[in-house]
């Protein structure tokens, strides 16, 4: 029982795994004992100061990876054989999109949301079924609690932060996805869930406070997230501690959609 | 940096409400050997005692307390003994369930038992104990909720009509589930975070069911498959710890894919 949240029989390729969030869980994962694979089309976020501490960890390589190319996704994929040994477990925290509006999107914004948002998990998973297909493995997506509910437009105002349509409408097919998957991939033994996230708003991107008041009236908890808050849901999803747990969102968003 | 999500359950105290039956026996051994000081609160101390004797012997902090949820006054006084002893509590599972009716034909004072226990024993127990919880401004309650309370019964499973499902389960357990979102909103500004766990069916090794539901229920899930006792437990410890800081109002489903296909 002690050990039921260890990662130490899992290798993990995060995509996303320098950003904000996946920092904080590439972190996690490597203090249950897991090895991983960080790859991220943010090259440079590696060599930032306060990514040293997954630099310089003996169980964490980097890799330059653009999710919109095939080849990228494999080399992950094998660097994590060459460098582990093994390939058991795929977290997916990417997202890439554009700002648009219903009435002045093009077909062409739509078509890029919906890659960026959910034709990448498709592709992730995709090429992770044959690595995973012999011995089983554990696959982590990352919907969103616009993936189940709606902007409220009241909150957003003049901030700046307006949600476009094609976030929604793309983490609605990755919590579909997901389950799909559960129940394609479920005779190799793969586990497939995904966490929403609730509002984890960056610092970096300085929110207007009385935006993240707003944000923060929205929750049951009367907060945002952290990353750490979002970390121990990857953790768990991916350990053997869910071992029963398939074709599931863990939402994870202090309440958000609950009232 | 801050520290990495933590799951363990050392330095909390625990209540644990319902300690017989293949889970709660699971659940007690989890909950201790996740490092809570854990309380079990019981109508009868005789019917916890094996699987508090064993892990007292394993080294675990293991407590039995008599209750009857039925009464708030024994809750209250449950409460007092729980705080008077440990000084806390930090985290509450409500795993008491009572099943008085065999089937839908039965009469409707077996209903009214039923309600008694899962129904209003559920929710003076989550009102006594949120309260205790909030004056100390953190908590987290995991009531353990059921598939059938999310969906309707699947007749065809079933060897005969004799096995079906009684009504009341699906009725109460999908009360739980949204009793656990108002309760959410109500403890959330004062730290205490409600989720429910809904598992499929557990397999109960010592009495399994005919090997034609085994295939039929595992037809139905994506795992192909019961869920066994320690499957479960998983999750509990999850929610209780700080690892799940920031879920809230959730019903996390242990079915092996059984709703969602």
């Amino acid at each position: 029982m002690q050990n039921l949240f260890s990662l130490e029989n899992k290798a993990v390729v995060v995509f996303g795994g320098a950003g904000y969030l996946g920092k904080a869980v590439t972190r996690a994962i490597l203090a249950h004992g897991g090895k991983v694979v960080v790859a991220d089309a943010n090259e440079t976020a590696f060599g930032s100061g306060d990514f040293s501490d997954i630099r310089n960890h003996p169980n964490a390589v980097t890799l330059r990876c653009d999710m919109g190319r095939v080849a990228d996704i494999q080399a992950a994929y094998n660097l994590c054989r060459e460098r582990h040994g093994f390939f058991n477990g795929l977290v997916n925290l990417v997202y890439y999109g554009r700002q648009m509006t219903i009435e002045t999107g093009t077909d062409e914004d739509v078509a890029f949301a919906l890659e960026g948002g959910v034709g990448q998990v498709f592709r992730a998973t995709r090429e992770a079924v044959p690595y995973f297909k012999e011995k089983g493995g554990v696959i982590v997506n990352t919907a969103s609690m616009y993936g189940l509910s709606t902007p409220d437009y009241r909150i957003y105002g003049n901030s700046g932060q307006n949600n476009p349509p094609g976030y929604g409408m793309a983490k609605a097919a990755v919590i579909n996805f997901t389950s799909y998957s559960a129940a394609n991939l479920a005779k190799y033994g793969i586990r497939v869930n995904a966490v929403a996230p609730g509002p984890v708003p960056d610092p970096a991107k300085n929110p207007p406070a009385d935006f993240l008041g707003e944000l923060a009236k929205k929750t049951m908890l009367g907060r945002v997230g952290k990353p750490e808050d979002l970390a121990g849901a990857f953790v768990y999803l991916l350990s053997d501690a869910s071992a029963f747990t398939t074709a599931e969102t863990l939402v994870c968003d202090g309440g958000w959609t609950k009232w | 940096m801050s520290l990495p999500a933590s799951f363990s359950l050392s330095g909390k105290v625990v209540l644990q409400f319902g300690g017989t039956g293949h889970l709660g026996g699971a659940l007690v051994s989890a909950l201790a050997s996740a490092g809570a000081a854990l309380i079990v609160a019981t109508r009868d101390k005789e019917s916890v005692r094996d699987s508090v004797a064993q892990a007292t012997q394993a080294g675990h902090a293991v407590f039995a307390e008599e209750a009857d949820i039925r009464s708030e006054p024994s809750l209250h006084e449950l409460r007092d003994r729980v705080l008077a002893a440990h000084g806390r509590i930090d985290g509450v599972v409500f795993n008491a369930v009572s099943r008085p009716m065999s089937g839908f034909d039965d009469d409707l004072a077996k209903w009214e038992m039923s309600m008694a226990v899962n129904a209003t024993g559920f929710f003076a127990a989550a009102r006594v104990f949120g309260d205790a919880m909030a004056a100390r401004g953190s908590g987290s309650m995991v009531a353990i909720a059921s598939m059938q309370g999310m969906v309707g019964p699947n007749f065809w499973l079933y060897d005969s009509p004799a096995a079906h499902p009684p009504p009341d389960y699906f009725f109460h357990k999908a009360g739980m589930i949204n009793l656990t979102r108002y309760l959410a909103a109500r403890y959330g500004p004062r730290g205490v975070r409600v989720n429910a766990v809904s598992p499929g069916g557990i397999l109960n090794p010592a009495k399994p069911p005919s090997e034609g539901f085994l295939s039929r229920y595992g037809e139905m899930t994506m795992l192909g498959r019961m869920a066994l006792p320690p499957e479960i437990c998983g999750p509990v410890v999850f929610l209780l710890s700080d690892a799940a800081s920031y879920i809230t109002g959730a019903n996390l489903c242990v079915e092996g894919g059984y709703t969602v296909k």
